[in-house]
C-alpha cells in the first residue's frame, strides 16, 4: 500500500496524464492531503484507498445496485463522494456459494442444509451482460440440477462431482469494463427529472492499471439555486465493477480526484 | 494495534491517577464467580459492574463491556466441539458465531486479530467493524481458562474510553482456578 505522499504523487501524475487536451470539466492540478489509505471488501474484492481529509463523515451505500462507503462533507452543501463495489455484477458469478457447498459437503445430510445452500448456487439468467454469460450461467445451472437429483438418489460421489462441474462452469466467468459500462454509466436520460442533468465531458483513463470510465455531468438544483459539479469513474477489476461518485463544488473535485488516484486491488 | 507491553503502563497510569482522585473515581477491585472459576478484575473509574450470573456486565452511561462464560449461552457442547475449540483459531471463529460478531454476520468483518497472553492464559484479541464503511467498531476477546470457554466483549460501539476501559479489564484480570 502506498504511503499518502505516493500517493499524492500518483494523483498528479494520473490527473496530469489524462489532463492533457481533455476538455472541460478537469479539476486543478492540485492534490489535496487525505488520510491513510484503508482497504474495503463489499462483496469478495478487496479495494484500498485513501480517504479524504477530517471534515468528512462516512456512511455505509446501498442504494444503486452498489456496497460501498459515502464520504459526506460535514458543514457544507451536500457534498459527497462514493466508492462502492456493483454487486448486481458481482452477483452474477456463483463461485463462492459452490465453493462453500463443496467445503461443507460432508455435513449435508437429508435436511433442509442442502436445499438452502443449493438454492444459492444457480447462476442469474435474467438480463445477461453478455452471451458467454448465458452459456455459462445455463452450464452452472445444468450441473447443480444434475448434483441435486443425484443427492437425493443419496449418490454422493455424483452430487460432489457435478458440483466442482458447476464451479468450473462458474470460475469461467469473466467481465470486462466494455462488457457492463453501458448498464451503469450515468446519462440525463437515465435520470428522475432528465432537465436538471447536463453531461459534460466523458474520457477512457487508467484507474490502478485497469481500463476505466469518467463521466462529468452538472446537476441544477432549484431549491438550492446553484449548479453541482458531478462526476463519475467506473472500473473494472477481477470482474468486479467499482463505481465511485462525486458531487458537489468545483473546489472540492480535487479530493474525489487524488482518492481515485491512490486506488489499488491489493492482491 | 499496540502490544501488550504498552497496554500495562496504560493500565498503571490508569490505576495511579485514580489513586489520587476522590473514592467514586477510582478503579474498585471486584471478585466474583464465573464458571468453575473466580474472577478477580479492577473495575475501571467510572464503569458498575453488574453480576448476572454467567455473565458480568460493566456499564459507563451507555457503553458496556461483557465478561461471559460462553458455554450456558450456547448449546451443550460436545466432546467433538471442546476438542475442535481447544484450537484457538477455531475457538474465536465459534466464538464470534456465538456472539453475533464477524463470523456469522456478513455486514461485519475483521479489522485486527491477534494473539496474547492475558494472566497466563493465551486469548485472541479481535477488532470488528462496519463491512461498508469501516465504523462502528467492537472488540472481543476470547480466552480459555482450564476448559472454560471466556469471553470479554463489547456489545454496543466501542469508542475510545470504552476502549480504554476494556484494556484496564483485560491487564487486570486474574483466574484463580477452583481446588482440586
Amino acid at each position: 500500500m502506498f504511503p499518502c505522499r505516493l500517493a499524492a504523487c500518483l494523483a498528479l501524475v494520473l490527473l496530469a496524464g489524462v489532463g492533457c487536451g481533455q476538455g472541460p470539466g478537469q479539476s486543478s492540478v492540485t492534490a489535496p492531503s487525505l488520510s491513510p489509505p484503508e482497504t474495503f471488501d463489499w462483496i469478495g474484492e478487496r479495494i484500498a484507498f485513501s480517504i479524504p481529509p477530517a471534515g468528512w463523515r462516512r456512511e455505509g451505500e446501498t442504494s444503486g445496485g452498489v456496497k460501498g462507503v459515502r464520504f459526506v462533507k460535514e458543514r457544507s452543501v451536500g457534498e459527497a463522494i462514493g466508492l462502492g463495489d456493483y454487486y448486481i455484477l458481482a452477483d452474477r458469478n456463483r463461485s463462492s456459494y459452490l465453493e462453500e457447498m463443496l467445503e461443507n459437503f460432508d455435513t449435508y445430510d437429508a435436511g433442509f442444509a442442502w436445499d438452502r445452500a443449493l438454492r444459492k448456487t444457480y447462476a442469474h439468467t435474467d438480463t445477461p451482460f453478455t452471451p458467454r454469460e448465458s452459456e455459462i450461467a445455463a452450464a452452472v445451472n445444468r450441473a447443480v440440477s444434475q448434483a441435486d437429483a443425484a443427492f437425493r438418489n443419496r449418490d454422493r460421489v455424483a452430487a460432489k462431482a457435478h458440483l466442482e462441474a458447476a464451479l468450473a462452469e462458474s470460475q469461467k466467468l469473466e467481465f470486462s469494463l466494455d462488457d457492463v459500462i453501458e448498464r451503469v454509466e450515468f446519462t440525463p436520460e437515465r435520470q428522475q427529472e432528465p432537465e436538471k442533468y447536463r453531461l459534460t465531458g466523458r474520457r477512457e483513463v487508467v484507474i490502478a492499471g485497469e481500463p476505466a470510465v469518467i463521466v462529468d455531468y452538472t446537476v441544477t438544483v432549484p431549491e438550492r439555486a446553484r449548479t453541482y459539479v458531478a462526476r463519475e469513474a467506473y472500473v473494472v477489476h477481477d470482474s468486479h465493477l467499482f463505481v465511485c461518485t462525486f458531487i458537489g463544488l468545483q473546489e472540492t473535485l480535487a479530493v474525489f480526484d487524488a482518492m481515485i488516484a491512490s486506488i489499488e486491488f491489493p492482491e | 494495534m499496540r502490544g501488550r507491553h504498552l497496554a500495562w503502563p496504560l493500565a498503571a497510569a490508569l490505576t495511579s491517577a485514580s489513586a489520587c482522585a476522590p473514592r467514586d473515581h477510582a478503579n474498585l477491585e471486584r471478585e466474583f464467580e464465573l464458571g468453575s472459576h473466580r474472577v478477580r478484575v479492577l473495575a475501571p473509574a467510572g464503569w458498575e459492574l453488574a453480576d448476572q450470573g454467567t455473565q458480568k456486565r460493566f456499564r459507563n452511561g451507555e457503553s458496556q463491556i461483557v465478561l461471559v462464560d460462553l458455554e450456558p449461552a450456547t448449546r451443550p457442547l460436545t466432546d467433538s466441539d471442546r476438542e475442535r475449540l481447544g484450537d484457538l483459531d477455531q475457538f474465536a471463529e465459534w466464538g464470534l458465531a456465538a456472539l453475533g460478531g464477524a463470523g456469522g454476520d456478513q455486514r461485519r468483518e475483521v479489522r485486527s486479530k491477534r494473539t496474547i497472553t492475558i494472566d497466563s492464559h493465551q486469548a485472541v484479541d479481535i477488532e470488528t467493524w462496519n463491512r461498508l464503511d469501516h465504523t462502528w467498531p467492537q472488540r472481543l476477546l476470547f480466552l480459555r481458562v482450564d476448559g472454560d470457554l471466556f469471553a470479554l466483549h463489547t456489545p454496543g460501539r466501542a469508542d475510545a474510553d470504552t476502549m480504554a476501559a476494556f484494556e484496564a479489564i483485560l491487564d487486570s484480570l486474574h483466574f484463580i482456578s477452583p481446588p482440586a
